[in-house]
């Protein structure tokens, strides 16, 4: 079975090269190039192809709104980024748009067209580079990575005039700023530690080994 | 007094407008308002006064004198004279020397010779040299801009506008048609807004002094732009004025662009009887004045104004009318606006061979207008003109300044003296004392806050075009250079390698890895010089990825947090922020040897607030203050006009920046 692909882009050249590196496949054929998204709409409408090869940077449009549009659009057309941004949000805003997979330009022929044939079967796939990227990303921000969170210094003196049952305006008053900034971080300190009130705070804190 | 050559000129705008705008072309020094036959008289009473035994200067004034007259005569007389008068203050003393070469250079300018034409006016600059002649200076700018606009070199067709206007800037007489011309570019290039403001500056400049025709042009265009953009109240004030101009004056051209606005709005209403007996009107006084693109402009109006009413056969017959006056004196401008409608015209006559005909000619037409490429350099230019004029500001500024500290060195001195008067006036003197120490310090506030505005201009604009060139080159780098680099690798991997022995395909394999590498360093580099998270995203998103990145090259704990709404920040601002955490980062890996490492953006209804904390070894603040790291970090703080505090010891170093929310 041939698998048509389309591709957008507005880089003439790599939509030559990918479309070159395309045609040397038995199976895949290359079903139309655009590298203007209203071109490319109009065909859609025509006849879609099974897997189409999505730039992100376009000139006049949003990468990642057309692929959403596109893939609520047209459900059975697989959509691929293909983009030269390697930041995790990229990547994360694409697949939530409807993308089944993501590359970076610079990506070997051997890996386009496993990734085309794998999509094509309506599956998710993403190459070992960019599969990094995401893994990275997450490995450097766990929700909760730790039991304690992390203080800055500030609130940590805060911390500590609330254990002692100071109140917002005592505390402003020592530490020479305005209630209402006190009272932003006394919000910002039950947020990081997941509770409702001053006596949950004080007891995390204590739990956590802040104060004693 | 310097003299107006203008011809009438109607221009489009990018949206297919059609505004009113003529030509004001600033030329000779001298308008000559006098019939042919008496300037004759008066050319050969002053050949005459040439050969007597005259000054040099006065020679000078003469040759001058004669080449002016020549002015709507002849234009290669008026270059002999020019010349003359050119060579002969070069040979002698120098004088009107600038004057003569500005004049060779506008006759260049309208025999089409604009290489010779730049050639004098550069002259004509160099002769002026640091002479304080600003009116010749600024006449001269205004010849070179016109010299650009036709070159389509709006960039500079701006710039010598400008100049032009500062050299005359007090002077409204001088100034009027000069703004009128620039906004009259600003307009044909799609940038109403500016164009406009422009137009009321020329408005209110002619009237001030009187200058009649451009107070005119002026009056009438910002009339059409109020009917064009439904402003009733716009262009009845404008009307009106035109109405009494041509009551008052019966000067035709007043007349002229009242019948023609009078048919406008008429034809907006859909009242086409109407529209179509005032366009007449205008074509007739058009007529009189022998300003071929009115009589184009209005015989069309009139052509449509038939078809409107429903008298096809008219329509194209005066459309044909329209036609023969255009073969003789083409205007692309006139040419796109119309053809297409003749042709569409004719098809609803069945005259499809003729439609056809037509409409090839308007596609040639169309396919010589440079719009957009010239809407794309004025944006450049504009940003340009934006860092001069605040640097201007700051001069300004600057003055200020010197002068209230001068006043207050002044006060000083005046409170020393009076304490130096004894006994009876002790009481008086107290009194004068605690008012002078009060004024002292509301003036030493003023200069601060002067200071500070001062220096908030200086960054906008340091900062604003920092950033704008480094979004260039990483866009030069992320599309260009990656792009071409991906195709070349696309290239090397669809050899094919079936043929191939083992080492050229590792040698292939090789050269391919380089080039990943390649695109790696390229795109970390486009990436550092603008964050595209921040541009597609947002600062947190940005900063975000900017922590996890360095986490993971440095091997480092980085935490972020963050707390509260963004508020409205502009791009700017956004960017500014990302390039303190930036920096203040790229520090604390540098140099603080820290284990971990928090940043926290804090938003609430007061300010945001950003703390960057590490457990490093900490720095003597004292010493590090001036570091340019610091430096950077200060300026954009002061950009975004919140404070740094810096606290450090060798538990780590605490960075908080505040920027109190705007009002």
């Amino acid at each position: 079975m041939e698998i048509s692909v389309g591709i957008l882009d507005d880089h003439e050249m790599i939509l030559e090269g990918l479309a070159t590196m395309l045609s040397q496949s038995e199976t895949i054929r290359v079903h139309g190039c655009w590298t203007h998204h209203a071109n490319c709409l109009e065909d859609l409408k025509k006849q879609c192809p099974n897997v189409l090869l999505l730039d992100i940077n376009l000139k006049n449009a949003n990468g990642i709104e057309l692929c959403g549009t596109l893939s609520k659009t047209y459900p059975n057309m697989s959509i691929i980024a293909v983009s030269n941004y390697n930041e995790s949000s990229f990547i994360k805003n694409m697949l939530r748009s409807g993308a089944k997979s993501y590359l970076l330009k610079n990506t070997s022929r051997e890996e386009l067209i496993t990734t085309i044939q794998t999509v094509y079967n309506g599956e998710r796939y993403l190459p070992r580079t960019v599969e990094n990227i995401l893994l990275e990303d997450s490995l450097g921000y766990p929700k909760l990575r730790s039991s304690i969170p992390k203080l800055t210094r500030r609130e940590k003196e805060i911390l500590i005039y609330i254990s002692e049952e100071h109140t917002n305006a005592e505390i402003a008053e020592k530490l020479f700023i305005s209630i209402k900034t006190v009272e932003s971080h006394r919000t910002n300190l039950l947020s990081k530690f997941g509770v409702k009130n001053t006596a949950g705070l004080v007891k995390s804190a204590m739990n956590a080994g802040l104060i004693s | 007094m310097k003299g107006l050559y203008f011809y009438g000129m109607l221009q489009t705008n990018l949206k297919n407008h059609i505004y009113l705008l003529k030509f004001v072309i600033v030329f000779f020094l001298i308008a000559t308002g006098r019939n042919g036959f008496s300037q004759q008289k008066e050319i050969d009473s002053l050949k005459q006064l040439l050969l007597q035994e005259i000054s040099d200067s006065a020679k000078v004034d003469n040759l001058m004198a004669i080449s002016r007259l020549y002015q709507s005569i002849n234009l290669d007389s008026v270059l002999r004279y020019s010349k003359k008068t050119a060579e002969f203050s070069e040979s002698t003393n120098g004088y009107r020397l600038a004057e003569a070469y500005n004049n060779m250079g506008a006759c260049h300018f309208y025999q089409s010779s604009l290489d010779s034409a730049d050639y004098y006016y550069q002259g004509a600059l160099k002769a002026l040299g640091t002479n304080n002649d600003s009116i010749t200076k600024s006449m001269v700018y205004c010849n070179m801009a016109l010299m650009y606009g036709n070159l389509l070199d709006t960039e500079r067709e701006i710039e010598y506008y400008l100049k032009a206007i500062s050299q005359v800037e007090q002077n409204d007489k001088e100034v009027c048609s000069i703004y009128y011309n620039l906004s009259r570019t600003y307009m044909n290039s799609g940038f109403e807004e500016k164009g406009l403001q422009y137009l009321e500056e020329a408005y209110k400049t002619s009237k001030r002094s009187k200058t009649e025709i451009v107070f005119d042009y002026a009056t009438a265009n910002l009339a059409y732009y109020g009917l064009e953009n439904s402003d009733d109240e716009m262009f009845r004030r404008y009307i009106k004025e035109i109405d009494s101009l041509c009551a008052l004056n019966g000067n035709p051209s007043s007349c002229y662009s009242l019948s023609y606005l009078n048919a406008s709005y008429n034809a907006k209403q859909k009242q086409f009887y109407r529209a179509l007996q005032e366009y007449q009107k205008a074509n007739a006084i058009a007529k009189e004045i022998n300003f071929s693109e009115d009589i184009m402009e209005t015989t069309a109006m009139i052509a449509r104004m038939e078809y409107a009413l429903g008298n096809k056969v008219k329509a194209v017959k005066t459309f044909a009318v329209f036609d023969s006056l255009y073969q003789s004196s083409p205007d692309p401008d006139l040419g796109m606006k119309n053809f297409n409608l003749w042709a569409v015209y004719e098809a609803s006559l069945g005259n499809y061979n003729k439609a056809y005909e037509i409409r090839l000619k308007w596609e040639a037409l169309k396919d010589s207008v440079f719009a957009k490429e010239k809407r794309e350099i004025l944006i450049d230019s504009e940003k340009k003109y934006e860092t001069e004029k605040k640097e201007r500001e700051i001069a300004e500024q600057e003055v200020i300044i010197k002068e209230q500290e001068l006043d207050l060195a002044n006060k000083q001195r005046q409170i020393a003296v009076w304490g130096g008067v004894g006994g009876i006036l002790v009481l008086l003197l107290g009194v004068t004392f605690w008012t002078g120490k009060e004024r002292q310090k509301r003036k030493e506030q003023e200069i601060k806050h002067l200071k500070t505005q001062q220096e908030v201009v200086r960054l906008e604009s340091l900062v604003a075009g920092e950033e704008k060139e480094r979004i260039r080159l990483a866009q030069d780098l992320h599309d260009g250079i990656n792009g071409d680099l991906s195709v070349i690798k696309f290239k090397i991997d669809g050899v094919d390698k079936k043929q191939m022995s083992g080492t050229t395909t590792e040698g292939l394999n090789q050269a391919m890895n380089m080039l990943d590498n390649a695109i790696n360093q390229v795109r970390r580099i486009s990436h550092n010089l603008a964050p595209p998270s921040l541009q597609n995203f947002n600062l947190d998103e940005a900063i975000k990825q900017y922590a996890s990145k360095m986490q993971t090259v440095h091997g480092v704990e980085i935490d972020f947090q963050t707390f509260g709404e963004i508020p409205n920040f502009s791009a700017d601002e956004e960017t500014a922020l990302y390039r303190i955490v930036q920096e203040l980062l790229n520090n604390i890996i540098k140099h603080a040897e820290a284990k971990e490492t928090l940043i926290q953006l804090n938003h609430t209804e007061e300010h945001t607030e950003l703390v960057i904390e590490d457990d490093g070894k900490g720095f003597d603040t004292k010493i590090s203050k001036n570091g340019i790291g610091l430096q950077n970090i200060a300026s954009r703080v002061a950009f975004l006009k919140g404070d740094l505090h810096i606290e450090s010891s060798k538990e780590g170093s605490t960075f908080t920046v505040r920027i109190p929310k705007k009002v």
